[in-house]
């Protein structure tokens, strides 16, 4: 059964603070895309609101100072996410857009051009890799994966990372972004959450299907 | 295994504090290899792109994002061809590059963001990992923007150059037909030139000879090669040709058929025509017409004609005294009837004596024997003595003839006297002759600044205009004279000019048919007499 993301549910501080409690961290690099995606539709005033509008939840980032190889609590990617959104009124178009946009900017994602040789090799050795490089927490598993002239899919396996659903959401348009810089003939790419530890699974489950021009 | 164990196992035995502190200097060494190839993307002035295996655009730096228009975000993620619209050039360009291993260059459009075609040099050049599989292209474009504009200018300027060399090339083709129709044109004249009956002579600007035909050669007996070139002052040192030399001067005035002895037995007609071109002269030629044929025939009709009224004259003034005895009856007396037909016949006998005597004069002037005895003398005399001659005529005829003498008087002229009378009796009884009954005919003569004027006006038949041009010719008789049906043999006039010129005068008439004919002449007096003197 396919998911269907319908509302993003408004975080209350307490919720939020929950959400910061969780203890994994993630690089940078994973700011990076917002950013060019901020500075892209709403410029730098817009950035500014944004990390006033983080202020407001209680936190603070400098999207400026961001260091791509930094560690930063992997809880204030989803508080970054959702002041986004909260700030300039977006919806679920706009939040695709922006996860999809974020492996294009991201210096550590350019490292692993070498694995992208082939959408299949890709896949199978980027993707655990990327993880790593990205998260010091859970981890990403390739587990099936079939392509042929007309279309193809993918299956990935994202264990020990219960962040937020919204996260879960907003990371399966990050993995159609990566899928995109590997090959861009895609007629139609789709991501859906097969599996998610928030609804009682053991791990999340990906699947992406894509046909081609 | 636990940390102790893990760092024991890297070789550190400080516990994990010298493999934490080797990371440190790891991850500052790489922001700082980040922030350097940060600063060389911004800084760079060359377009570069960083592509993957697949030909998506996986980076750009500043540059390229200035060039397409495109923010990273927007062409990130983007195939090859979402800047390259030729297709079937780039399909190649991958082709090439995914096969060759050298750097790939080639010139293509690049469409902007805007739409707006930039032509482009692109630059490909693969990427490799360590084992030596393919990563991925580097794309580096250069905007050769002005570069083509150039390019174009240059192609233009060709293009303009070649026209320009087809067009003087069809000018030169035009220039090489004209000059194949002059050469053409220019042997048909020379082959007129060449084969014409009279001999040519053609001078340049500088009176220098260009060209001889082969006529004027045999007239001058001399031979091309050794005058072309020569002035017309050189050329009057060849002895044939110093005679026309004189002729036309070294100016090479212009003279109408003016005849030239060049030998014993050749005589040319010589004629000079400027050559024009517009108002510019650029030289002459004189036209040599051999007319020693032409005076030979003409001598013989005059000797033939002097010979035949000498053989003439000597009967008929036999037949005049023998009648005049016969009028004068000292042969006897004769009738009434006798004396009215032997009357007549002794006037026709004058008539033909006169035409005799006549004939003898033109036969003279022809053969350049019409001798003069000048005097120095008045005019007024003489012409006092031809009216007075003339008076039982114009008294017969009935005509009012007055003699309008100077109110001064006139200087005189040197003058043959016999042949002024003759010319003034010639004029005037012309006028009375051609006068009818009670017109009216008025001498006159005057002082004009260094001449004399004589005049004699009638109110006869006149001259008709279409004939006037020839009044002064031999024989020569106007119509409406002939109708008349009066004497005369039409030498008067002829010899009258003859003799006016001789004296280095000018003869001329006014004349309208049935109204009147005024015929002058005039003689020149004192210093105009020096040139006419040197004759005799």
């Amino acid at each position: 059964m396919e998911k269907k993301y319908t509302e993003i549910n408004i975080l209350s501080i307490e919720e939020i603070k929950k959400i910061m409690e969780f203890p994994g961290k993630v690089k940078g690099a994973a700011f990076k895309g917002q950013i060019e995606y901020i500075l892209k539709k709403k410029g730098e005033k817009g950035l500014r609101k944004v990390e006033k509008e983080i202020e407001r939840l209680g936190y603070h980032i400098e999207y400026k100072k961001i260091k791509e190889t930094e560690w930063y609590p992997a809880a204030l990617g989803v508080v970054s996410s959702y002041a986004i959104i909260t700030t300039f009124n977006w919806g679920k178009k706009e939040l695709i857009n922006m996860a999809q946009a974020s492996p294009k900017v991201s210096f550590v994602l350019r490292f692993f051009m070498k694995y992208f040789a082939s959408p299949e090799k890709m896949f199978k050795t980027a993707v655990p890799r990327l993880w790593e490089r990205y998260y010091n927490i859970g981890s990403l598993e390739a587990i099936d994966f079939k392509r042929t002239k007309k279309d193809g899919y993918a299956v990935m396996r994202l264990k020990n990372f219960k962040l937020h659903p919204f996260y879960c959401f907003y990371l399966g348009y990050f993995f159609i972004g990566v899928f995109k810089l590997a090959e861009p003939k895609f007629k139609e790419i789709t991501v859906e959450e097969t599996k998610c530890m928030f609804r009682g699974d053991n791990f999340h489950e990906y699947l992406i299907k894509w046909t081609y021009k | 295994m636990n940390e102790e164990e893990f760092y024991n196992a890297k070789g550190d035995k400080s516990g994990g504090a010298h493999y934490k502190r080797e990371l440190k200097t790891l991850k500052e060494d790489f922001d700082d290899l980040k922030t350097y190839l940060d600063e060389i993307r911004n800084i760079s002035p060359i377009s570069v792109c960083t592509l993957s295996s697949f030909w998506v655009i996986i980076d750009i730096n500043k540059t390229a994002e200035t060039l397409t228009g495109y923010k990273l975000l927007e062409i990130i993620g983007q195939p090859i061809d979402f800047i390259f619209w030729e297709k079937e050039k780039l399909e190649k360009i991958k082709e090439k590059a995914e096969k060759s291993k050298k750097v790939i260059v080639e010139e293509m459009l690049l469409t902007s963001k805007d739409k707006k075609e930039i032509p482009v040099s692109i630059y490909i050049a693969d990427r490799k990992d360590q084992a030596g599989a393919l990563i991925g292209y580097f794309l580096t474009i250069a905007d050769i923007t002005e570069t083509k504009k150039y390019q174009s200018q240059l192609e233009k300027r060709a293009e303009e150059l070649e026209e320009s060399r087809i067009a003087l090339m069809n000018m030169l083709e035009d220039v090489e037909e004209a000059r194949g129709k002059m050469e053409e044109e220019k042997n048909k004249t020379l082959a007129v030139i060449t084969n014409f009956a009279d001999g040519i002579l053609v001078f340049d600007k500088e009176n220098t000879l260009s060209l001889i035909n082969p006529q004027a050669e045999d007239f001058f007996k001399v031979k091309r090669k050794e005058i072309i070139g020569k002035s017309i002052t050189e050329l009057g040192t060849f002895p044939t040709i110093k005679s026309v030399v004189t002729l036309v001067g070294k100016e090479i005035k212009g003279i109408f058929r003016k005849e030239v002895q060049i030998k014993e037995n050749l005589v040319l007609e010589v004629s000079t025509i400027p050559i024009m071109r517009e108002e510019e002269e650029l030289g002459a030629l004189i036209i040599l017409h051999d007319i020693t044929r032409e005076k030979m025939i003409e001598r013989m009709k005059t000797e033939f004609v002097s010979l035949s009224a000498h053989q003439l004259r000597t009967p008929l003034s036999a037949i005049k005294w023998t009648l005049r005895m016969l009028l004068d009856g000292d042969l006897g007396v004769i009738t009434d009837e006798q004396r009215d037909f032997i009357e007549k016949t002794y006037k026709s006998n004058e008539r033909m004596i006169s035409l005799i005597n006549d004939l003898l004069d033109v036969t003279r002037i022809d053969e350049g024997r019409y001798l003069y005895k000048p005097i120095l003398t008045d005019l007024e005399p003489i012409c006092q003595f031809v009216i007075n001659s003339c008076q039982e005529e114009t008294e017969r005829k009935k005509l009012k003839l007055k003699f309008k003498k100077p109110e001064e008087k006139l200087p005189k002229a040197i003058v043959d006297v016999e042949k002024i009378k003759l010319a003034i009796q010639n004029l005037l009884e012309n006028a009375i002759r051609y006068t009818k009954s009670g017109g009216e005919i008025l001498v006159s003569l005057r002082h004009l600044k260094k001449e004399i004027e004589f005049s004699v006006r009638d109110t006869g038949i006149g001259i008709p205009k279409n004939q006037q041009a020839r009044v002064f010719t031999k024989f020569f008789r106007a119509a409406n004279v002939i109708r008349m049906e009066t004497e005369g043999s039409g030498l008067g006039l002829f010899i009258t000019k003859n003799i006016i010129e001789a004296h280095g005068g000018k003869i001329w008439f006014e004349s309208e048919e049935g109204k009147g004919t005024t015929f002058y002449f005039t003689l020149p007096v004192k210093e105009e007499f020096g040139e006419f003197l040197k004759e005799f």
